[in-house]
C-alpha cells in the first residue's frame, strides 16, 4: 500500500494539472479577450487553439518530468543508479 | 432501451465469450499459434489471440441493436466498424508483426468509420467551460484519439489479466458516466464491452490460460475510443484511461520515439531467479508503469498486476469526480 502512495500522487497531480489547465484556458481565453472578438474572430480561434496545443505540451512535459524524478529517487533509495 | 435488454446485453456478452475461450484456446493451441509467458519461470506456452473471443461477443449485439433501434443505427455500427478495423490491424500483427511506426497511422483509420457515419459530435465538454465548438479541428482528434486508445491498451497488456481487468474497470466507469448523464441508449455500449472482459479476465487472470493478443487489445482499445466519442464523454474517459495514457507516453518519451516491446534492447524489468519482477537500472530501457511500480522493490507479478488496477479504479474515481466539473453535463 505505501508504494501506490507515489504513483496515486503522480496520477492526482496529472488530473490536477489537466483541471487548471481548462480552468486557466477559461479565464485567460474565453473570458479575457471577449473585447477582440469583434475585431479578428479567426486570429483568436488560432491563437486559443494554440495556446491548447501549448497546454498540453506543458502538462505532458510535466508529467514526464515527475515521473523521471520519482523513478531516480525511487532507484537511489534502493541504492542503484542508472547506468 | 428497458431495464431489463440494457440488463440482458453483458449477460448476452459474458456468457459468449466464456464458451467461445476453451475452443479458441485449443484451436490456437494446435496452430502452432503461442507465446511465450515471460513473466514465469517455467515460461509457459500459452494460446495467443484469444482476444478474438471478444469480437462476437461485441458484434452481434451491436447488429442486433442497430436492427432494433433504427434511427440511431449509425452509433452502433459506427463502433461495429470501428472495432471490426482496429481488430483486424491487431489479427495482421499477431501473424505478422507490424513496422511500430506504420501501425499507429493503421490504428488511427479505426476512426474513419466514425466519422464516415458522422457518429460524433464536434463538441467535446471540458471542466470549467462546459461545451465547446471544434468543428475543423474535432474530426483530426477522432483519428487521434483511436490510435491513441488502441495502441495504450495494447501496451498495457504485460502481465496476466491486466488489461481485461483495468479495462473492465474503465468500461464500468463509462456506463456509470453514461447513467449519470441520463444517456442509457449509449449506456448499452460499454456494457456490451464489459460482459465480454469479465469473462476473459477469467481466463486471462493469473496464471493466465490465454492471450488476448493484439487482435483482443486494439480491439479493447479502440472499443474504448470510440465510447468515448459517441457517448461524448472525451474527458472522462481521458481521466478514466490516465494509468494506460500514462504508460504509453512514458514508454515513448523515454526511448524518443514509436517503439515495438520487441525491439527493446534494454528491457525495463528483470525476472529474479525467485520469481519476482524488479525494474532494471539501464538508462536506455522504456520508463514504463511497470517500472515505476517495480522502483521501489521487487514484486510478484500478481502484485503489480494488483498496482495496475488500483490505480485504474482511482483514476475512474478522478474520472467521475470530473463530471461534476464540467458546467451543464449533469442536469
Amino acid at each position: 500500500m505505501r508504494r501506490l502512495v507515489p504513483l496515486l500522487l503522480l496520477l492526482v497531480s496529472g488530473w490536477f494539472f489537466l483541471i487548471v489547465s481548462s480552468f486557466l484556458i477559461l479565464k485567460l481565453l474565453f473570458q479575457l479577450p471577449t473585447a477582440l472578438e469583434g475585431v479578428n474572430l479567426i486570429a483568436l480561434n488560432v491563437l486559443r487553439a494554440a495556446a491548447g496545443v501549448l497546454m498540453l505540451i506543458l502538462w505532458l512535459w510535466v508529467w514526464r518530468y515527475q515521473t523521471r524524478l520519482y523513478f531516480v529517487k525511487a532507484m537511489r533509495r534502493r541504492g542503484l543508479s542508472l547506468e | 432501451m428497458s431495464p431489463y435488454m440494457l440488463a440482458s446485453l453483458p449477460v448476452f456478452s459474458f456468457l459468449l465469450t466464456y464458451f467461445l475461450v476453451p475452443p479458441l484456446a485449443r484451436r490456437m493451441s494446435r496452430r502452432g499459434i503461442v507465446g511465450e509467458d515471460i513473466h514465469k519461470l517455467d515460461r509457459p506456452k500459452i494460446p495467443e489471440m484469444c482476444g478474438l473471443s471478444l469480437w462476437p461477443s461485441t458484434l452481434i449485439p451491436l447488429i442486433f441493436l442497430s436492427l432494433l433501434d433504427p434511427p440511431r443505427a449509425h452509433f452502433y455500427l459506427a463502433l461495429f466498424s470501428a472495432v471490426v478495423v482496429a481488430g483486424c490491424i491487431g489479427v495482421r500483427d499477431d501473424l505478422k508483426p507490424l513496422n511500430p511506426k506504420v501501425k499507429p497511422a493503421l490504428t488511427a483509420a479505426a476512426g474513419i468509420p466514425i466519422l464516415l457515419l458522422s457518429a460524433y459530435s464536434p463538441s467535446p465538454h471540458l471542466p470549467f467551460i462546459g461545451g465547446t465548438r471544434l468543428t475543423i479541428v474535432y474530426p483530426f482528434l477522432v483519428l487521434i484519439a483511436l490510435a491513441v486508445t488502441s495502441n495504450a491498451v495494447n501496451m498495457m497488456d504485460v502481465f496476466n489479466g491486466v488489461m481485461p481487468g483495468t479495462c473492465a474497470i474503465v468500461t464500468f466507469t463509462a456506463f456509470i458516466t453514461l447513467l449519470v448523464l441520463r444517456r442509457t441508449t449509449e449506456a448499452a455500449l460499454p456494457l456490451i464491452l464489459l460482459g465480454g472482459l469479465l469473462a476473459f479476465y477469467l481466463f486471462n487472470r493469473y496464471p493466465a490460460r490465454v492471450f488476448a493478443g493484439d487482435s483482443g487489445s486494439l480491439f479493447v482499445g479502440a472499443a474504448l475510443g470510440s465510447i468515448a466519442i459517441i457517448g461524448r464523454i472525451e474527458i472522462v474517459m481521458i481521466v478514466a484511461l490516465m494509468p494506460h495514457i500514462m504508460n504509453a507516453y512514458y514508454g515513448l518519451s523515454s526511448i524518443g520515439r514509436l517503439y515495438e516491446r520487441r525491439e527493446v534492447e534494454e528491457r525495463p524489468t528483470v525476472m529474479l531467479p525467485d520469481g519476482r519482477i524488479d525494474a532494471t537500472k539501464f538508462r536506455g530501457a522504456p520508463i514504463t508503469l511497470t517500472r515505476l511500480i517495480l522502483a521501489q522493490g521487487p514484486l510478484d507479478e500478481k502484485a503489480v498486476a494488483r498496482f495496475m488496477a488500483a490505480l485504474t479504479a482511482a483514476s475512474c474515481l478522478l474520472a467521475v469526480l470530473t463530471i461534476f466539473l464540467i458546467p451543464g453535463m449533469v442536469r
